[in-house]
């Protein structure tokens, strides 16, 4: 028995009725319905008309010589243009250039020389500054070619130059009671972060400070009390050392 | 690609794969053949579409440049024609949009097409009469096709002037086969619509 198709139901399939493209589910359903009704009908016939006048339209090239020749040049214009590009390629370009392999390998080993160069040139440089493998670490070691790296700058004198003048008053108890610097020789001693030396010339101080002396006897047996200037010279390099005491005696 | 079916390398012709294969290595003969295949078919589809006989060549000319320039790409995905006509459809429609970026319009008129077309030919499936019936239905036809938006011209082109299935024609416009049935069905009843205000 053939299902009965509506109207709005077969207009859907009317398209594909047109063009072929139908399920054959559904052909016997659409030509049953075609056959008792006069409206679908009449737009299938539509449509194939319109498809009709459209094939009958369209154009069918060429047809004058004139457009087959500007088909030939397109034919032409196309070839030479996809040979040019061709010709242009990347791929082309590198298979000329290895064509001639005469200059090939001693251009490789050429190559491979410089490069060993140049590894062994950083490498130089590297080991001759540990601070710094980059050229503004390399002028800057160079032009602070006095930084020692004990933590003192010495600008220009070595570092067991650096004197120290003190002047103490040994009492009679053989203590010091009084001290001062009289003198930093170097007073361009800086630490390394820029700090002053005297900041650190505490150690230096508190052992001046703890020393003990025979007092000095004057002719009539009896203690006094001494004036001394303490010229001493220690290194101020990492942790000073106790400092050799050169006293001095004498009258003030 | 949405719902146009799958095609292996299987389905495309064995000669066609080698002549693709010769393209591809560079072989000027092989191009040659290629462009002379299809050129036909590229003209007149790129003719209908456009309407503008150096229009049309121009886009024949950057339709193989760019056939050529990626047929490396081609995976036979499709038939080799069906893929030209994707690469037709998108030129001529950048080419279209380039028109109307310059305000150029873009109507042809019916005499310019007919001008560049020549005289209507006929098909030998339609009888004489029915011919020369056709001939001013044809004219009216055409010139309510030309009033259509692209996506539905094109549709109807290349289902009723160039005889390509649902799959293919989805394939060319990179659509679905659904969207190409909606939009044939939106073409024919405005034409159809045209054609009854015509006969009444």
């Amino acid at each position: 028995m053939t299902p009965y198709l509506g109207c709005d139901t077969a207009r859907a399939l009317l398209d594909a009725v047109i063009d072929d493209e139908w399920a054959m589910a559904d052909q016997v359903a659409v030509e049953a319905h075609l056959r008792w009704c006069r409206t679908c009908g009449a737009r299938v016939e539509d449509m194939r008309l319109i498809g009709a006048s459209l094939r009958v339209g369209a154009v069918r090239p060429p047809r004058e010589p004139e457009e087959a020749r500007a088909m030939i040049a397109v034919q032409a214009a196309v070839l030479t243009r996809i040979g040019a590009e061709r010709d242009q390629s990347f791929g082309v370009w590198v298979r000329t250039a290895f064509e001639d392999m005469r200059l090939f390998w001693p251009a490789l080993g050429a190559s491979a020389a410089l490069i060993a160069c140049l590894c062994t040139a950083v490498g130089v440089l590297h080991a001759a500054n540990g601070e710094s493998d980059s050229m503004a670490g390399v002028m800057e070691s160079t032009a602070n070619a006095s930084r020692i790296k004990t933590g003192w700058i010495l600008e220009g004198v070595p570092e067991e130059e650096a004197v120290f003048a003190l002047a103490t008053m040994v009492t009679r108890g053989q203590r010091i009671a009084d001290y001062r610097m009289l003198e930093l020789e170097r007073a361009n001693v800086r630490r390394r972060d820029g700090s002053a030396l005297t900041a650190d010339v505490g150690g230096l101080l508190d052992a001046v400070r703890h020393s003990r002396f025979a007092p000095s006897e004057a002719p009539s047996d009896r203690a006094v009390a001494v004036d001394m200037v303490w010229l001493t010279s220690a290194p101020v390099s990492g942790s000073p050392p106790l400092p050799v005491p050169v006293p001095r005696r004498g009258r003030l | 690609m949405k719902n146009a079916g799958a095609i292996s390398w299987s389905d495309v012709d064995s000669g066609e794969a080698a002549l693709i294969a010769r393209c591809a290595a560079g072989d000027e003969a092989a191009c040659a053949e290629l462009v002379a295949t299809h050129q036909r078919m590229v003209y007149s589809l790129a003719l209908n579409l456009l309407g503008d006989r150096d229009e049309a060549l121009d886009i024949s000319q950057e339709v193989f440049l760019r056939v050529f320039r990626t047929l490396s790409g081609f995976r036979g995905q499709s038939a080799l024609r069906t893929w030209i006509y994707r690469i037709v459809i998108n030129q001529v429609r950048n080419r279209q949009r380039w028109w109307r970026r310059r305000c150029r319009g873009d109507e042809v008129s019916l005499d310019e097409h007919l001008k560049h077309s020549g005289e209507l030919e006929g098909k030998q499936d339609v009888l004489p009469d029915r011919l020369l019936a056709s001939k001013e239905t044809a004219t009216y036809i055409w010139q309510a096709l030309d009033r259509l938006p692209f996506d539905q011209r094109t549709a109807l082109i290349l289902r009723e002037v160039d005889g390509l299935r649902y799959e293919e024609i989805a394939f060319s416009l990179d659509i679905a086969i659904g969207t190409v049935k909606s939009r044939l069905t939106r073409a024919r009843q405005a034409l159809r619509a045209d054609l009854l205000g015509v006969r009444s």
